[in-house]
């Protein structure tokens, strides 16, 4: 058995942080060295400027960044400010700029059967614009020296609730793109995690504010990892990646977010509490119980799992009565993956909660939308114009996305059918 | 030969040239040339002189070495011959032998003391003295495969012998296994040359002698324990006989039957012995949990002395006894570390309540030195005392380290259904993390019989 390969493309400074790190501190062998950074900093700044926070307090990281810098950092556009968190400028850059980007990522010599993910802060201009464009030519009409990789998924990180109205602006027409792009399915799966949120789950106070990018950061590679970890040797029940979203793509929602546990003492949390404790650490706001699908991924330490202590058939019991006590519906996709981690001494799992409401997302972002929508003039500039128009079309899409995800919630959360009713219609008596 | 034509020849192109000359250029000249060439001749005819001592005394001492060769080959075979002599009948080999001495001493290239004869071979070629040398070897190797193939028959017999006595020797008790194992191990090593032979006879003779040897001093310990209760004098006279032909294969016999009836007068010991070793290490085994290594060591031990079928193993539960000592030390030096490494967590976690108790003193009490029983009394206490102080750091430590986590699932539940009990917890400690919350949040209500907590 192969293990999967995995590569990532990174745009935006925040996503640049949170790539850069992940290859530095996991060295993951299914990733290797194919991570790509991508940037529209302004030309008098110094490509590692999105990095100085990280080498201001971890400085050995330096040296891996100046390994990699030639091959796996790429600047494109000719904006003289970057996108100035305006999405539509990212978007052109990325577009204009192209030819520049495929060099790079036909530099990662990706397969047909590699995974990507693509990591954007859907706040930004940059990752936000750039991404969804490169998802959507990368599956489409990649260009030459790459193959259409159709297994792009999209990490999309959902800004802090008190962030200004153009982030959530931002954020929802970013969040449009990557569900849909000209008409179509655009990522293969979209995974959100939303800052605020990830702070709540952590518990940061206001006084630890100054830390708080670098736990959330770490809280999101962690969810990369156990994404991959699946993928890996060790696992005793691979989930394929076509699992993570050939059937959520033909059931017309493939929007997940993390849920994790890490770090727990299998001598005193049974698996049962930690699968409880991981869905109660949701990375983006939502209803639990309207979600419809589930991957559950625990990372087990080797022992246990060859003593036979910790065992993939348990998971599995464990999860369809998770699956039926949190589920709406006891939900309608689950996949359930044990991997028997060598370096681990404690259980990490992660739930991928998919499928759900997404109303608490939008509830958070939906006044600042309007806010700042109402307010756009066709009087800028037209290279970095954002057109009413595309905005309107976006909302539909979304509406339209939306509408289907609640129609599917309802009607499982809905009255069961009566199987006796069903038999007969199908010729027993 | 050669020499005597260069030189003339070399004279009569001189005389040739100088007339040559005279005619040509005058008296005066050739005379100066005539005394140049006779300068140059005599300083050649020095050269010439020197080199070829030298090279004579290189071939006088090529033909010694050659001699000397010949001369120990023969006398190596001899020796081989001679140490065959158990075996085989060597007269025939030893005229052969004779004989080409014999030759070598009147073709004059030894003395009749068989030495090199030095002045007898500097009229003798280099050639023929190398001739003669290949013809003595081939002699010799002949020679050598007719005594190989008269030994390895009796050698073979000697061997499956010796290996055959040991085998028995070992089935019937003896602690002989490793001893054993090696006879095999020579028993079986490829031999072709006759001076290969010798030398596994010879290394299978001295193994099996430290087996009878060993069995020896089994039986003797039997013999020795067991005369408390029986009267042994006529087994110590087996022995007797047994240590003077220790060579002697049929000996094993009375060795096997020393050891059988010698065991027959020690079961009460034996059950004894082995019952009290086992009791110990079960209870030893039962202070390792969580110590893999250790347990897994004390485990081999009983395994290992319940393997013991019979009395005449008593004398192997002296070393049982032993390492029953050494484990017991082992496992409380481990526990002893892994209470102080946890003392240093619930340190750091800020537990200043649990003080150090010097866990280290509980060690040193156990003295190795003292008799069994009197050390495994000590050990059962002072291991008792650090499993228990273990167990309570290590649950302490446990329950510190995983409270943040577990306090969280709590307060979730607690919000989510206003009650939460032990049960549904699904954690390990789950009342003392219930008491613990209750301790931490005074607005919740603990229900210490039901173990639910209300808030």
């Amino acid at each position: 058995m192969h293990a999967t390969r995995w590569g990532i493309i990174a745009s935006g400074q925040g996503a640049n942080r949170i790539a850069f790190l992940y290859y530095a501190k996991y060295r993951n062998p299914s990733i290797a060295d194919r991570v790509l950074l991508l940037n529209t900093t302004p030309a008098d700044v110094k490509p590692e400027a999105p990095l100085e926070q990280i080498f201001a307090s971890e400085p050995e990281l330096r040296e891996e960044y100046e390994k990699i810098k030639r091959e796996r950092v790429c600047i494109f556009g000719r904006a003289p400010s970057g996108a100035g968190n305006n999405w539509v400028l990212g978007e052109r850059e990325a577009i204009a700029d192209y030819d520049n980007i495929r060099r790079y990522i036909a530099n990662l010599r990706l397969r047909r059967s590699d995974v990507l993910l693509g990591i954007a802060t859907l706040g930004g201009g940059t990752g936000n614009g750039s991404l969804p464009y490169i998802i959507h030519r990368v599956r489409k009409n990649p260009g030459a020296g790459i193959e259409r990789i159709n297994n792009f998924l999209a990490l999309g990180i959902l800004p802090y609730d008190f962030e200004a109205p153009q982030r959530h602006f931002n954020t929802i027409c970013g969040l449009a793109r990557l569900l849909r792009y000209n008409g179509e399915q655009n990522a293969a799966l979209v995974i959100l995690v939303d800052n605020s949120q990830v702070e709540r789950v952590l518990g940061i106070r206001r006084g630890q504010r100054e830390e708080r990018y670098q736990r959330i950061n770490q809280e999101i590679i962690k969810t990369i990892h156990m994404l991959i970890a699946p993928s890996s040797y060790t696992s005793r029940a691979t989930i394929d990646i076509a699992d993570y979203y050939q059937l959520p793509s033909n059931l017309g929602m493939i929007h997940f977010t993390p849920c994790l546990s890490m770090g727990n003492d299998p001598d005193v949390l049974s698996l049962d509490a930690i699968l409880e404790s991981a869905s109660n650490n949701a990375m983006a706001p939502l209803d639990k119980a309207t979600a419809t699908m589930a991957y559950i991924v625990v990372l087990a330490p080797e022992e246990k799992v060859a003593k036979g202590e910790i065992t993939q058939e348990d998971l599995e019991d464990l999860s369809r009565e998770w699956a039926a006590r949190h589920l709406a519906g006891e939900g309608i996709l689950r996949y359930t993956s044990l991997v028997a981690s060598p370096e681990s001494e404690s259980v990490d799992a992660m739930i991928l909660l998919g499928g759900f409401s997404l109303r608490r997302i939008m509830e958070k972002s939906l006044e600042k939308y309007y806010d700042f929508k109402d307010s756009l003039s066709d009087s800028s500039d037209a290279n970095s114009r954002i057109e009413l128009e595309r905005v309107e079309k976006l909302e539909k899409q979304l509406k339209e996305y939306i509408a289907l995800t609640e129609e599917k919630i309802a009607r499982l959360k809905g009255k069961r059918r009566q199987m006796k009713t069903e038999l007969k219609r199908w010729g027993f008596s | 030969m050669n020499e005597y034509v260069i030189t003339a020849f070399v004279v009569l192109a001189t005389l040739g040239a100088g007339l040559f000359l005279l005619l040509t250029f005058g008296i005066s000249f050739v005379s100066y040339i005539a005394v140049g060439v006779i300068l140059s001749v005599l300083f050649a005819s020095l050269v010439y002189t020197w080199w070829k001592s030298k090279t004579d005394k290189t071939v006088v001492l090529l033909k010694i070495e050659i001699l000397n060769k010949i001369k120990s080959s023969l006398s190596k075979l001899e020796e081989n011959i001679k140490e065959a002599s158990e075996f085989i009948d060597i007269e025939p080999f030893m005229r052969d032998l004779k004989r080409i001495r014999n030759e070598l001493i009147s073709k004059g290239f030894f003395t009749k003391d068989f030495e090199v004869n030095e002045r007898k071979i500097e009229k003798i070629t280099l050639t023929a003295i190398e001739l003669e040398s290949r013809k003595v070897e081939q002699q010799l190797r002949s020679l050598e495969s007719l005594a190989t193939a008269s030994y390895i028959e009796a050698a073979a017999k000697r061997l499956g012998e010796l290996l055959s006595a040991a085998r028995t020797l070992l089935e019937s008790g003896f602690s002989v296994k490793e001893e054993y194992e090696e006879l095999r191990r020579i028993v079986n090593m490829p031999s072709a040359s006759l001076a290969e032979l010798l030398e596994k006879r010879r290394r299978g003779e001295e193994e099996y002698l430290r087996i009878v040897d060993k069995c020896i001093s089994e039986a003797e310990f039997l013999l020795d324990t067991a005369e408390n209760i029986a009267d042994v004098a006529h087994l110590r006279k087996e022995l007797e006989k047994v240590k003077k032909s220790r060579h002697d294969v049929e000996v094993v016999h009375r060795l096997v039957r020393v050891r059988s009836e010698a065991s027959s007068y020690l079961t009460k010991p034996f059950l004894q012995a082995k019952k009290e070793i086992v009791g110990y290490l079960d209870k030893v085994l039962s202070f390792s949990v969580g110590f893999e290594r250790e347990e897994q060591a004390i485990r081999e031990l009983r395994d290992r002395a319940l393997g013991y079928a019979d009395p005449g193993y008593l004398a192997e539960f002296a070393a049982v006894k032993e390492e029953a000592k050494r484990l017991t030390l082992e496992l409380a030096r481990a526990l002893a570390k892994e209470i102080v490494a946890l003392e240093e967590e619930l340190k750091e976690l800020g537990m200043r309540k649990i003080r150090r108790r010097g866990v280290e003193r509980h060690v040193s009490k156990l003295d190795p030195r003292k008799e069994f029983a009197e050390f495994t009394k000590e050990a059962i206490e002072v291991l008792r005392t650090l499993a228990g102080e273990y167990s309570t750091r290590y649950k302490t430590v446990k329950i510190a380290k995983n409270y943040p986590a577990i306090e969280k699932i709590i307060s979730q539940k607690l919000a989510e259904k206003g009650r939460v009990s032990a049960e549904e917890l699904k954690v390990r400690y789950a009342r003392e993390f219930l008491r613990h919350y209750s301790e931490a949040h005074p607005e919740v209500k603990f229900e210490k019989n039901a173990l639910i907590l209300k808030g």
